[in-house]
């Protein structure tokens, strides 16, 4: 069975296979805030769930793991922090789990060219080594956060492990060359390190899925106590505002009062005014008739 | 028995063999309605309905920020997906693509879209662009097996004629 190999150099490659061609976008990304990001990673899965072929399966996994990257990498230009640790822990998984599908390729596919899938397994390793390489790049940014930092460094370290693996498998192949074990041998070997690395990649699947449930939990969390604080501030701003109109309302009333007093005592002096004018008056009158008689 | 009694009894007969056979009817619409089919899966929030037809099954509804409902059909499964109503179908057709390698385009139209992957046992992905309401369109995205696609084609337009 003839395999299409794929680009080796990340970044560039263009493949013809008759029909319209597509120019490997390996340069564009989907962001991860784009609508359709959970659309398309569902595609993912489901293209790799109708793969058949073991060896195709780990091209696509090996794929997936290259665009985990891709996307870690725009979401640190963004500044989408939150999402690095995710996707890298990701693309570690597609890592895993492209190791585990070609170990079992190696286990159970006669029907593949051994040749081709050397050449298969030369071409993830090398681009395995330019992950690796493209993680620890990261390590050196200021920009990133510590926290960060470190969990970079542990992917790049359980990466690193998979190297072993391929020393296993060489270790199996040569002892099969040398005749040293039967082919039979060989498989049931082989199919025994397939299923560890399955389980391991599974492992590595479900803690990324935990671990993407708590990222949503905490920006849940963090987005409803957001509300509750912009809710709290909103209600003190309503209670100030009213307390504010009540000493607004309180003095008004205290300076009617005290406008309504000095009117009243106003009215009251002139009252008194007036009743000792015509006090006077009277007496002036009085005086004046008093007079009069005397006369 | 007088023939005034005779005529009396023949048109209560009469009227009762009517609103015997008027009778049956409502119950002939129900069994009709009925035998439409159920649904095989409702959103509300969505406004989203779809009846059973064809064997497709229901497999999973994706807890995402954009609805992503997952159907299956023995080889061939298809997601169907909310986008905004103000995107353009070119616009959505830019994104799906940027988020895969290695395809070979097959066929794009105004509201379709075709590709394969460049395996020797492709996968074929279909996309459908159909407009829903004032909120939301949909696109439903078929994916088969190449060798399992001309099987497939009737299944592809029955559920494209069940969603609603």
């Amino acid at each position: 069975m003839k395999k299409q190999l794929f680009s080796v150099i990340l970044g560039a490659g263009l493949l013809v296979a008759g029909g319209q061609v597509l120019a490997d976008e390996a340069e564009e990304v989907i962001s991860t805030k784009a609508e359709l990001y959970d659309t398309t990673r569902l595609m993912e899965e489901v293209e790799y769930e109708l793969t058949v072929d073991k060896i195709d399966k780990a091209i696509l996994q090996d794929q997936y793991a290259t665009e985990r990257l891709k996307e870690a990498k725009a979401a640190i230009e963004d500044g989408d922090i939150e999402s690095i640790d995710q996707l890298i822990k990701e693309s570690q998984a597609n890592t895993n789990q492209a190791d585990a599908d070609l170990t079992e390729a190696k286990s159970t596919d006669d029907d593949n060219d051994p040749e081709e899938v050397e050449e298969i397994e030369n071409t993830l390793a090398d681009r395995l080594e330019e992950r690796i390489e493209e993680l620890t790049a990261l390590l050196e940014r200021e920009d990133l956060p510590e926290q960060a930092k470190i969990n970079i460094s542990y992917v790049i370290e359980k990466l690193d492990n998979l190297k072993e693996r391929a020393e296993q498998r060489e270790e199996l192949q040569a002892m099969l060359a040398s005749g040293e074990i039967t082919k039979e041998e060989y498989k049931s070997e082989m199919k025994k390190l397939a299923e560890k690395y399955k389980e391991e990649a599974k492992k590595d699947k479900e803690e990324a899925l935990e671990r993407e449930e708590e990222r949503k939990e905490e920006v849940e969390e963090r987005e409803e106590e957001r509300q509750e604080e912009a809710l709290e501030r909103e209600e003190e701003g309503k209670e100030e505002a009213a307390e504010r109109e009540k000493e607004r309302q309180e003095k008004a009333k205290e300076r009617e009062e005290e406008h309504r007093e000095e009117a009243r005592e106003r009215k009251e002096e002139g009252r008194e005014k007036a009743e000792e004018r015509e006090e006077e008056h009277k007496d002036d009158e009085d005086n004046d008739n008093e007079e009069a008689d005397e006369d | 028995m007088n023939r005034k009694s005779v005529f009396t009894l023949m048109a209560l007969f009469s009227i009762l063999l009517l609103v015997g056979c008027k009778a049956d009817k409502p119950s002939q619409n129900v069994e009709a309605e009925s035998t439409k089919g159920s649904i095989l899966y409702e959103n509300k929030n969505y406004d989203l309905s779809i009846k059973e037809n064809a064997d497709w099954k229901f497999k999973s509804d994706a807890d995402t920020n954009n609805l992503n409902v997952i159907l299956s059909h023995g080889k061939s499964q298809a997601i169907i997906s909310s986008v905004s109503s103000d995107r353009t179908f070119a616009d959505i057709k830019q994104e799906l693509k940027a988020s895969t390698e290695n395809i070979e385009i097959i066929s794009e139209e105004n509201n379709t879209l075709s590709y394969q992957s460049t395996f020797e046992d492709a996968v074929r992905t279909d996309v459908y662009f159909k407009e829903h309401n004032k909120s939301v369109n949909l696109i439903i995205i078929f994916m088969s097996p190449v060798s399992a696609y001309e099987q497939t084609k009737p299944n592809i337009e029955s559920l494209l004629n069940h969603i609603k």
